[in-house]
């Protein structure tokens, strides 16, 4: 479709819109080809390249543009661009002159009402009516342009989320490195660096830990920094601002509200404001403290110090996003803090309680040989000058002879009767010390094999007498076997002893089980005793009856308690005036086989 | 008959012996010495034993209170000679502590006897044992060097 020149065609300018006359083509043609401008579905003009006027427009861009065709044809291209793309388009213009078929792209128009809309302009050169014209196509792109928006702005929102997942997973992970790490220590110094060192250059570019002590001064445990230097700075400046209760300081804020502080911006009026002297100002400075955040260090309600993160030469600012980064940090940091402190008293506890434990065996040990050396000399020295008393009234007895009357006579004899039952008691005593001091030495024991041996050698005391046995199931234990025949001699000595005025004397052994414990019983129907003395039995000379009724020092049964307590076991016993005692003694699960 | 000897460290004490070992018989044949070196005299007849005839006793009572102590010197005096370590020597105490017991025992004594305060049991305890060196055992040939 090239415009000719030589007006040959019909000037259609005439009925306003209808396109002009084209060249070339023939008459029938040309009006298919019309059709082709007319009916075209994209916006179609042609615009006289010099004036830049409107010389026709399609149906397409009445409907678009929303300008009758009259107002088009008294407007000019500029017309339809708002204002701010017209420089765009005299540029344009100026360089597309010389080329005949132009593709200047997409474009921004405007339409009757004032909307913008993107469309994609193809143009060509032609002659119109004599005028040079150009026609133009323009292609609407608004939905494509829109719908390639949205895509944008669903890759946006897309990108926006997974940054968001990858925060979270960061953090996530960050933290379980921290739960980790912390959990792998119970040492508290340990515990506290840990933390330090987590958080730089995560999330600082520096970090100070500071623990509450007991007497409620703070401490500076750990400290963080790239630089070693910085980190004695760090060190020192706590050392030359001592935390004070109740002092203006971030620090104190936290620590007695239990909250976090955020500082972003530190002006330096703030640090002149804060510092003591020149020195410290310095020092202040060289820490170049950008922005600071200040954790709690919180568990179980108590606070235990705080955890400072500083961002200094990073010119980093913290975000909503570190601070709760630092206080889940810290959260978890007091945790181990907390446990790590439990374990360091406990330990320093356990300490104690060892060396208490220690001294006092240390003490024991003295004891028991003070006592050792006490009964070695009860054994010499008491027995010794006995046996001369009895010799020399033997010897005596036998130098008078018949010389001596019949009281002197009876006189030596109770002498010797009195110094015999001396030697019986301290033979008993010695017997007693020495069952507490003895190594014991244990091995299998069959209980009743002990009882039937005990009852066999027992023969010369229970000869002549009528004495019912009724030994039940007796249990096999591990236990001193020398001793365990010492507890059933005095037991079963016992009851033979108050049973002698009975006329039948029925003795029972039994043993049972009781909540894992064996539990030993020597029952008699003897003469009994009254319950309210039941707690004297046991004791060391202790005797309910007098030694004309029944013989005995009263050592007996506190021989018994005192081996069934080094067994692990328990000793008691019940009884009735007059009608018999059961006497019992239990030993421990562990002595069982 | 050789002769006992005996040996103690309280003068009561071994009066009550001689008088235990005199009822059975025994008395003649019993030589006291004191303590402060007289035995080591009496087996090497010098000092006041210079000169004594016979040769050594059948065996060594040991009249101890305190047995670890008495003990020690019998191994110094007798246990460490050659010609004396085959004398039997036996400790006569008032002591029945397993720890006396041991350490006599280890120190190379052939009896332990403890002592009754019953001055009859005492008799017998006594007797026994310086009967039975004395009178049953059959001692080792004269001359022969043990060890």
């Amino acid at each position: 479709m090239r415009a000719g020149g030589k007006g040959n065609g019909t000037d259609r300018s005439a009925t306003l819109g209808k396109p002009a006359q084209f060249s070339k083509p023939t008459a029938a043609s040309e009006d298919q080809y019309r059709i082709l401008f007319d009916h075209n579905p994209n916006p179609m003009w042609v615009y006289d390249l010099e004036t830049l006027r409107f010389l026709a427009v399609n149906d397409a861009a009445v409907y678009h543009y929303g300008y009758s065709r009259e107002e088009f044809l008294g407007m000019s291209i500029r017309d339809i661009r708002p204002s701010e793309d017209l420089a765009r388009l005299d540029e344009n213009l100026r360089l597309t002159v010389v080329t005949p078929v132009d593709d200047p792209g997409v474009w921004r128009h405007l339409t009757k009402d004032g909307k913008i809309f993107h469309v994609h302009i193809t143009s060509h050169e032609v002659p119109f009516g004599g005028r040079k014209g150009k026609l133009v196509l323009a292609q609407n792109l608004t939905a494509q342009i829109e719908a390639e928006e949205r895509l944008s702005m669903a890759l946006e929102t897309e990108k926006h989320f997974r940054e968001e997942a990858e925060k979270v997973n960061r953090r996530l992970t960050f933290l379980l490195d921290a739960s980790t790490t912390l959990s792998e220590s119970f040492d508290f110094q340990e515990c506290l660096k840990t933390v330090a060192r987590m958080a730089v250059p995560r999330i600082a570019d520096w970090c100070a830990v500071d623990i509450l002590e007991s007497d409620g001064t703070l401490a500076r445990l750990a400290v963080v920094h790239s630089d070693p230097r910085m980190v004695e700075y760090a060190f020192e400046l706590q050392k030359r601002h001592p935390y004070q209760a109740g002092a203006a300081s971030g620090l104190t804020d936290v620590l007695k509200a239990g909250r976090t502080e955020m500082i972003n911006d530190i002006p330096d009026e703030m640090l002149v404001a804060r510092a003591k002297d020149e020195e410290d100002l310095r020092m202040f400075r060289m820490l170049g403290l950008g922005a600071v955040l200040i954790v709690p260090l919180l568990a179980f309600e108590r606070t235990l110090g705080a955890i400072t993160l500083v961002y200094a030469e990073s010119k980093r600012k913290f975000t909503e996003e570190d601070r709760l980064l630092a206080e889940d940090l810290a959260r978890r940091a007091a945790i181990q803090i907390d446990l790590a402190r439990l374990y360091r008293e406990t330990k320093e506890l356990n300490a104690s309680l060892e060396k208490k434990v220690d001294d006092r065996t240390l003490e024991l040990q003295a004891a028991n040989g003070e006592l050792e050396a006490f009964s070695y000399s009860v054994s010499h020295d008491l027995r010794a000058p006995l046996r001369h008393i009895h010799g020399y009234a033997d010897l005596l007895a036998r130098h008078t002879g018949n010389a001596l009357d019949e009281k002197g006579k009876r006189y030596l004899g109770l002498i010797s009767a009195s110094v015999k039952e001396m030697g019986v008691l301290i033979d008993d005593l010695l017997m007693f010390s020495r069952m507490g001091r003895v190594e014991m030495r244990k091995s299998t024991v069959d209980l009743r094999d002990t009882v039937e041996s005990v009852i066999n050698s027992m023969s010369q005391e229970t000869g002549g007498r009528v004495i019912e046995w009724k030994i039940s199931r007796l249990p096999v234990v591990q236990a001193d076997q020398n001793m365990l025949r010492l507890v059933f001699q005095n037991l079963l000595g016992n009851a033979v002893k108050y049973t002698r005025p009975r006329e039948r004397a029925v003795i029972e052994i039994d043993g049972k089980l009781n909540d894992g414990e064996a539990v030993i019983c020597v029952r008699d129907n003897g003469v009994g005793f009254d319950m309210k003395y039941s707690d004297n039995l046991f004791g060391v000379f202790q005797r309910l009856h007098s030694s004309e009724e029944f013989e005995g020092s009263g050592i007996g049964l506190a021989n018994v308690r005192r081996i069934i307590h080094r067994h692990g076991g328990r000793t008691w016993a019940e009884g009735e005036v007059d009608r018999g005692a059961a006497v019992y003694f239990s030993l421990p699960e562990s002595s069982r086989v | 008959m050789k002769s006992i000897l005996l040996a103690g460290d309280n003068q009561i004490d071994v009066e009550l012996t001689q008088e235990a070992l005199g009822r059975n018989n025994l008395a003649n044949d019993v030589v006291v010495v004191g303590e402060d070196g007289e035995a080591p005299d009496y087996f090497r007849q010098s000092g006041n034993y210079a000169g004594r005839k016979g040769g050594n006793p059948a065996v060594v009572l040991l009249d101890l209170k305190t047995p670890k102590v008495g003990c020690l010197k019998v191994r110094e005096e007798i246990k460490g000679d050659d010609s004396l370590r085959t004398i039997p020597a036996v400790v006569l105490t008032s002591s029945n502590e397993e720890t006396d017991l041991l350490k006599s025992y280890q120190l190379g004594v052939n009896a332990f006897v403890v002592k009754p305060v019953d001055f009859h049991d005492f008799m017998e305890a006594v007797s026994r044992p310086g009967a039975f060196w004395a009178i049953v055992n059959e001692a080792p040939p004269a001359g022969v060097r043990s060890g």
